[in-house]
């Protein structure tokens, strides 16, 4: 027998037998409608009474309660007016000022309005962890946990429930393996050692890196493990991480063999850095994870040679030889190996951070006397080797190259903050004239980004700067509206609550 | 006093979403060459395209904008902009005397409102009684008409079935709309396209056969018309779409009380927005105010969300109304304490009560205290019992909802049909914010 709805759908016309009452409690007013004489009349009464009743006798689901709540905060929100600035941060031409948000956030001592989280979150990048977390509260905290989305935000504080990397997601479970690894390094070891075999290829490589916070010679036996795993991904992200230890089997062997291929020769008149090709390919080398097969384009023995230097802290080779970084990068580009070395050193810069010699190599690639390793971009050129400079000196190699290309634009969201006062007049006055013209690569974004890394006392000489008589281009007038949006932001702060 | 402004709420009065973001491009003091305000006034200079800067001022009290730019959008991007730096920065909005401009505004404001008083106090003449029976005769006789044909058309309907009409398009449900509003009942017309627009839809379908049944109810009624009692006349005819004479509702008794503009929603049809603003009292008394606007007229937007004050509101006639009209401008009062429902039984049971008394009391406003929670597919509003209603299932700001509460209670204004809730807005002390 059709249902009342199934009648209702296919219309009185095809009606057979009269629908009965899709309930019980209709049953008395059901029985009082003519599905005989007045089909149509019957229908609309009956749809009327269904309706009127399904709206008033509305069933509630029975749930289990609700898991625990956040902890009450004890630090204050950030005052309305303040909130209220966010939205135009989150994204669009001023989404380089959310950080400088943040920071006055945590400076004025308070939390993220909880109103504000959801869309906070959906905005901010894995990289703006550590910007986030001192806001987030205990609200925050709670709220980040609730939606695996915004797991990647989670940061090392972060108080997962124990049984996460058992029974969590895959991002739930790299945020715990993350914190964990900052509380309990060997703990941490120990878990992921437990299920190790059975992990995806890819949860693997993610899991692996993670190890490289809490790094000691305790993870050496179980990193050299992984540098005979299936996928090449894990044998080198576990080559890099024991080529950091410097006690470690692997680092030794990698010193040694990169002080037999590349020689410090002095002679009477001259001094060179020579490298000594090997023969053949070694089969020691590939228990520590050197490939054996060069990419396209690339020589076989080149490719050995870049692999086993990029494994060795530039500082050996400083304390080796006892010349200084710039000698070094100036012989080896005087030498027929110059190419090869630099770009081995260039990769070196990974497994051990070394503030001199990026310095060095941003001056003379930026500076144009050097090949980019590998036919880098100037734009993950600058992104590498800035952040690895001394915060002091970063002004310094920006402004001195503010004159070539893009140099000076690209530095921009690696320049520490609170520059000397000539420094922040020099980089505007470098900028100002393509802000003023409207011509910035990258458009309004980027002239934020200016405004951002320049002092608010600068604000009235960056006016001056790029007025035009026929009133500022768009561009301009974003530039000097990021001045007004930091000054809004830090009077809403400091205004007593 | 003036009223404070919080960003949020002078931010909900933008006509769209562009000149929000005009306005916020000009709420910075560096756009306006002068910036003042007084008790009652706020103003400033903005320097335009033209030679001479627009004279842009608000009048504080009554929520109006006065704007020399050619702007047709109302507020225009200097009021709003205005009325954006006042909220977010009044210290750079210097009190000062008012310039000239201001004070002719202000006088003109002063000589209109006295007019107006002066009309109210007139004794209304009364309408010609023969006149008035004629057109009400007329009337009656034309949504007579309406009514049969509209009965006839929902018989043909429910003898295809709806199955037939899903794919039938917006002119299967526009065209009897159009001879209804010639009918002289536009209530009939507005019910009947929103019918049109839940057909077509999977998720609509039990709602447009609800829909459906309810309308014949009102036919049904309507035809019974002058059988029942005045207070059921009045409520068939609001549902008709008669509108109630100002003076009528000069006449009628007022409700005085503190209330709490807790939740505000806004559509636009041809061209008039209809703001509709949910009002609650400390003693657990309700109201929905609805202010109309043209694109290029003034609107009254005193009724800000979040906003508490002391006010006259005259319900429209009908069956427990809910539509009321506030009668003079509000003024500030402390927030009473709010009653809120705090179980889905009593929410429900609530709900029930209304349809008991009129089944076109679909729509439920009301304050809940109960906690959002997710199950992965969506999102719900639990009791303390265990025991949890449906969220809307189009409703956008869930995690809004859960961060707000922090996996506990949290004090709400929403409407429930029967079917889902609808959360408007997040109560706390310091007022009301509107869920997006």
């Amino acid at each position: 027998m059709a249902t009342f709805q199934q009648t209702a759908l296919l219309g009185t016309e095809r009606l057979t037998t009269p629908p009965v009452a899709p309930h019980a409690a209709l049953d008395e007013a059901w029985h009082r409608l003519d599905w005989v004489g007045d089909r149509e009349g019957a229908m609309l009464d009956a749809l009327a009474l269904v309706g009127v009743a399904q709206a008033a006798g509305s069933v509630a689901t029975r749930r289990a309660a609700v898991a625990a709540g956040a902890e009450p905060d004890t630090r204050a929100f950030a005052p309305a007016a303040a909130a209220a600035l966010l939205p135009q941060l989150l994204e669009g031409e001023f989404r380089a000022l959310l950080p400088e948000w943040l920071g006055l956030c945590a400076q004025a001592g308070t939390v993220l309005p909880p109103a504000y989280l959801p869309r906070v979150f959906g905005a901010a990048s894995a990289e703006e962890r550590g910007t986030l977390a001192p806001v987030l509260g205990e609200r925050g905290r709670w709220l980040l946990r609730q939606n695996p989305a915004w797991h990647r935000l989670l940061d090392t504080s972060a108080t997962l429930p124990d049984d996460t990397w058992e029974l969590g997601s895959p991002a739930e479970r790299l945020a715990w393996l993350r914190a964990r690894r900052c509380s309990d390094p060997a703990e941490a070891l120990t878990r992921l050692q437990k299920g190790w075999a059975e992990e995806a290829a890819d949860f693997r490589e993610q899991a692996l890196a993670e190890l490289a916070a809490g790094l000691s010679a305790a993870d050496e036996p179980f990193l050299a493990g992984c540098l005979s795993d299936r996928r090449k991904e894990v044998r080198q992200t576990a080559q890099r991480l024991l080529a950091r230890l410097p006690a470690s089997a692997l680092a030794g062997r990698m010193r040694e063999r990169a002080t037999s291929l590349v020689t410090y020769q002095r002679g009477f008149l001259s001094k060179r850095l020579e490298v000594e090709p090997p023969a053949a390919f070694d089969k020691a080398w590939k228990a520590d994870a050197v490939e054996e097969r060069p990419p396209a384009g690339v020589g076989e023995k080149a490719y050995w040679v870049r692999q086993i230097v990029a494994c060795v802290p530039f500082a050996e080779l400083r304390t080796r030889t006892g010349l200084g970084t710039s000698d070094l990068v100036g012989l080896a580009l005087k030498g027929e190996w110059g190419e090869l070395l630099s770009e081995a050193w260039y990769a070196s810069l990974a497994v051990a951070p070394d503030a001199e010699l990026a310095a060095e190599l941003f001056r003379r690639i930026l500076g144009g006397g050097m090949k980019p390793p590998g036919g880098q971009a100037p734009a993950a050129l600058v992104a590498t080797l800035l952040p690895l400079c001394a915060e002091a000196e970063r002004w310094t190699l920006a402004l001195d190259h503010a004159g070539q290309g893009l140099t000076a634009w690209l530095s921009l969201p690696h320049l520490p903050g609170n520059p000397e006062p000539w420094q922040a007049a020099r980089l505007l006055a470098a900028l100002a004239p393509a802000i003023r013209d409207g011509a910035v690569p990258g458009g309004s974004p980027q002239a934020v980004l200016v405004a951002r890394r320049l002092p608010m006392s600068l604000r009235a000489e960056a006016a001056r700067l790029v007025a035009r008589e026929n009133g500022p281009t768009k561009t301009a007038d974003t530039f000097l509206r990021a001045f007004d949006l930091r000054a809004a932001m830090r009077t809403a702060f400091s205004a007593k609550p | 006093m003036a009223r404070s402004w919080t960003p949020e709420q002078a931010a909900s009065l933008a006509p769209d979403a562009a000149s929000l973001k005009a306005a916020q491009g000009l709420a910075s003091p560096r756009k306006w060459t002068l910036l003042g305000r007084d008790e009652r006034f706020v103003w400033g200079l903005a320097q335009g395209s033209g030679k001479d800067p627009y004279q842009s001022q608000i009048d504080l009290e009554e929520t109006a904008f006065k704007c020399s730019c050619p702007s047709r959008k109302f507020p225009c991007k200097h009021g709003l902009g205005l009325l954006l730096i006042y909220a977010s920065q009044p210290a750079v909005v210097p009190s000062v005397a008012r310039p000239a401009w201001v004070d002719e505004w202000a006088a003109k404001r002063a000589e209109r409102a006295a007019k107006a008083e002066a009309k109210a106090q007139e004794t209304v003449p009364a309408p010609d009684p023969e006149a008035q029976a004629k057109r009400r005769e007329k009337r009656a006789a034309n949504v007579a008409r309406g009514v049969e044909y509209l009965e006839g058309w929902l018989r043909d309907l429910v003898r295809q079935g709806t199955a037939a009409v899903q794919g039938a398009g917006y002119k299967f449900w526009d065209e009897p709309a159009r001879r209804l509003v010639d009918a002289q009942a536009p209530g009939l017309a507005r019910r009947l396209r929103l019918l049109g627009g839940l057909a077509g839809s999977a998720a609509g379908e039990a709602q447009l056969l609800t829909g459906l049944g309810r309308l014949h109810l009102l036919l049904a009624a309507a035809r019974r018309r002058e059988v029942l009692a005045p207070e059921w006349q009045a409520e068939i005819d609001s549902q008709l779409g008669w509108t109630v004479e100002q003076d009528e509702m000069r006449g009628r008794d007022g409700v005085r009380a503190v209330w709490f503009a807790a939740a505000q929603t806004s559509s636009e049809e041809a061209g008039v927005v209809t703001r509709s603003t949910y009002l609650f009292s400390g003693d657990g008394r309700s109201a929905q105010v609805l202010e109309f606007s043209h694109a290029s007229q003034a609107a009254a937007a005193a009724l800000a969300v979040g906003r508490s004050f002391e006010g006259e509101l005259v319900y429209f006639p009908g069956v427990e109304p809910v539509r009321a009209l506030l009668m003079a401008p509000p003024a500030d009062a402390p927030r009473r304490p709010l009653q809120f429902l705090e179980t889905c039984a009593e929410l429900q049971a609530a709900h029930a009560a209304r349809l008991a008394v009129s089944p076109w009391r679909e729509e439920f406003a009301a304050l809940v205290r109960l906690t959002p929670a997710n199950d992965g597919e969506r999102w719900w509003l639990q009791d303390s019992a265990g025991e949890a209603l449906p969220i809307a299932a189009d409703f956008k700001a869930g995690w809004e909802l859960l961060a707000c509460s922090g996996g506990r209670e949290l004090e709400m204004c929403g409407v429930w049909d029967g079917f889902a809730f609808r959360p408007l807005s997040v109560i706390d002390e310091a007022g009301a914010t509107p869920l997006g």
